[in-house]
């Protein structure tokens, strides 16, 4: 490749990393956790769901049919079921809808009753509009976690674009890199950890560029899908095809259309729908159902499997008799290679599609995506700090880095506190009242963070005590946990709760190591610098 | 077994990224073998088509976490 073309694209791959890196270093961090989320963290973060193995389906289908006679008969054609499996609500709840509203409702309204998957118990009553329903479910740190990668919890659709945009620019960066560090093989495994930190800086973000490229090609192009698909695709595909009706395009393609209800009394079988999806699909997860016309001739149930032999999340489509209709994708029964390709975007960007194992790669691998735009950020950086000529003062410099300490590390920071806040929020606050407090100290922690770099501190310190606190707040978990909470590592009877525990004192431990070994090196480099002067 | 088999799995791709490090092609050529026998571990967990899928990405991690602990090897 001409010299010239290459400086083009080194001139591309540096601005658009310059431009975007911080964003980009805070949808990736958010994303790496954001993969451990549900349902690792969120049976972790709810005490509900640490016993719990699997719901009874004779017990889901007395609770529907009890509380169907409970609710208006405009409210039995739609009755969403979601199973506590930790992807969805931590209680097993039972929402009637009527798409139509009521006498208080024009809208979508809905009755929901909420249950302790434990014994049962009637916790929470709704009657409202659905859609406030399902903005105010009860969240904890790893939901939060989540919808902040999601769209950075700026509401659909500019938080949707951004990170779908973020997603693009990371696939423009990959690729762009790539044609820049054309000695790949040579570059494999050049990290010399032990000189000064611009070329360890210079090295990792080598390394993590070629070990990972296609990892971050491929999480840059789903996340541009998945940010951009609903926005700017679905309303692309309408206006091709169906002169610009949304509504019409889904109606088209729903998986589940409305039934003809025909007042005919048919008792919808529940349990042996639900017998029957287990009997077949026996390592597969169900998380939710959908019963059309309850207890009407034409009711269909559909039912939403994750995991097992299945790649993607797929649906169930059952009669209400109990015949086992077919097994499609969530996008609807839909032929043809397309539909395949993009069912597969979703597990490859959440990394759900084989267990923990991969979930775990995901996490790490996503980790090293998170640094790559901040290593880049800092050689950018470095290099105009240098040389004999530099274009950027001492003083901005060092700006520049607690900017980039206070952003990034805070929020890394702000994340890490979420979790023992959630022990403390399990134990001392509640139920209803959590989802007051993840908000506001996740925002206030990273703002006061991020305003503490205007302070003219030494970077080393700032970076210091950022891990050093990083590392308390993780390690705080597990005996936050002994101390309050009944179920913890050495008696939930549960290995996953154990394992988290005892992950967040390792994590915070290497935290609190790294943050001393920083300390150690920038004395060292303090030291050689001073020898070297007295030399000179 | 599924536990012993991805236990294996990783660690041939450790080997594989150690023969990796070495310069030489006869060394390059073993750790694509054993990248290879690595592979076979993940396809008996996962089947055909995932456990190439996800034998790749691990071997990019362990390569990655290999470059970062160990470096480049010393030329003589």
């Amino acid at each position: 490749m001409k010299s010239i073309s290459l400086k083009k694209l080194f001139l591309l791959h540096s601005w658009v990393g310059i431009v975007t890196a911080i964003l980009l270093f805070i949808v990736c961090f958010t994303g790496a956790l954001a993969v451990l989320s549900r349902p690792e963290l969120k049976i972790w973060a709810n005490p509900e769901l640490h016993q719990l193995n699997s719901v009874p389906s004779e017990k889901v289908t007395e609770l529907i049919n009890h509380y169907h006679t409970l609710v208006p008969k405009e409210f039995g054609e739609n009755i969403h079921v979601y199973l506590p499996t930790g992807h969805n609500t931590h209680l097993l709840t039972i929402l009637f809808e009527s798409h139509d509203g009521d006498e208080n409702y024009e809208e979508e309204a809905a009755y929901a009753y909420q249950f302790d998957p434990r014994n049962f118990e009637l916790v929470n009553e709704y009657y409202g509009a659905a859609g406030y329903f399902y903005e105010h479910r009860k969240t904890d740190a790893p939901s939060f976690i989540g919808h902040f990668h999601a769209d950075l919890h700026l509401g659909r659709p500019i938080g949707l674009i951004l990170t779908g945009f973020l997603g693009l620019t990371l696939l423009v960066s990959t690729i762009t890199g790539l044609f820049i560090h054309r000695q790949l093989i040579k570059e494999l495994f050049t990290f010399r950890r032990k000189k000064e930190l611009d070329v360890v800086v210079n090295d990792a973000h080598k390394i993590m560029g070629i070990w990972g490229s296609l990892f971050h090609g491929v999480i840059g192009f789903t996340g541009a899908f998945l940010g951009l698909a609903t926005i700017i695709l679905l309303p692309a595909a309408a206006f091709v095809s169906f002169g610009g009706d949304q509504d019409k395009l889904v109606a088209k393609f729903t998986a589940m259309p409305e039934p003809i209800i025909t007042n005919d009394y048919q008792a919808t079988d529940i349990n042996a729908i639900l017998i029957d999806a287990q009997a077949r699909y026996p390592k597969a997860k169900v998380i939710d159902l959908t019963i059309m016309a309850h207890n009407d001739a034409n009711a269909e149930v559909y039912l939403r499997l994750i995991g097992g032999d299945a790649v993607a999340s797929q649906l169930l489509h059952y009669h209400g008799n109990g015949e086992f209709s077919k097994s499609m994708s969530s996008f609807g029964d839909i032929p043809g290679p397309a539909i395949k390709v993009l069912e597969l975007l979703f597990p490859l960007h959440f990394g759900n599609f084989a267990g923990i194992f991969v979930k775990l790669v995901w996490a790490l691998l996503g980790l090293s995506t998170a640094l790559l735009p901040l290593s880049g950020m800092m050689m950018w950086l470095a290099k105009r700090s240098r040389g004999s000529n530099p274009t950027l003062s001492e003083l901005a410099y060092q700006r520049w880095n607690r900017a980039i300490i206070g952003s990034c590390g805070g929020l890394v920071l702000a994340t890490a506190i979420l979790f023992p806040a959630q022990v403390l929020l399990n134990n001392l606050v509640p139920v209803h009242m959590h989802n007051a407090y993840f908000g506001p100290l996740f925002f206030y922690s990273w703002l006061a963070w991020c305003l503490l770099a205007v302070l003219p501190i030494n970077y080393h310190r700032y970076l210091q005590v950022t891990m050093t606190l990083t590392g308390l707040a993780c390690m705080a978990v597990l005996p936050l946990n002994l101390a309050l909470s009944a179920s913890h590592a050495f008696s939930a009877n549960n290995v996953l709760v154990t394992v988290v525990d005892i992950s967040f004192l390792f994590i915070g431990g290497l935290f609190i190591y790294l943050s001393q070994r920083l300390v150690t090196k920038q004395l060292n480099g303090v030291t050689a610098k001073a020898t070297d002067e007295v030399i000179v | 077994m599924t536990f012993i088999y991805l236990t294996l799995g990783c660690l041939l791709l450790v080997a594989s990224s150690l023969l990796l490090r070495h310069a030489s092609s006869a060394s390059r050529r073993l750790s694509l073998l054993v990248f290879c026998v690595a592979t076979a571990c993940f396809i008996a967990v996962y089947g055909n088509i995932a456990g190439v899928f996800i034998a790749v990405p691990t071997a990019l991690l362990i390569g990655l976490l290999t470059a970062f602990l160990l470096g480049k090897k010393p030329q003589n």
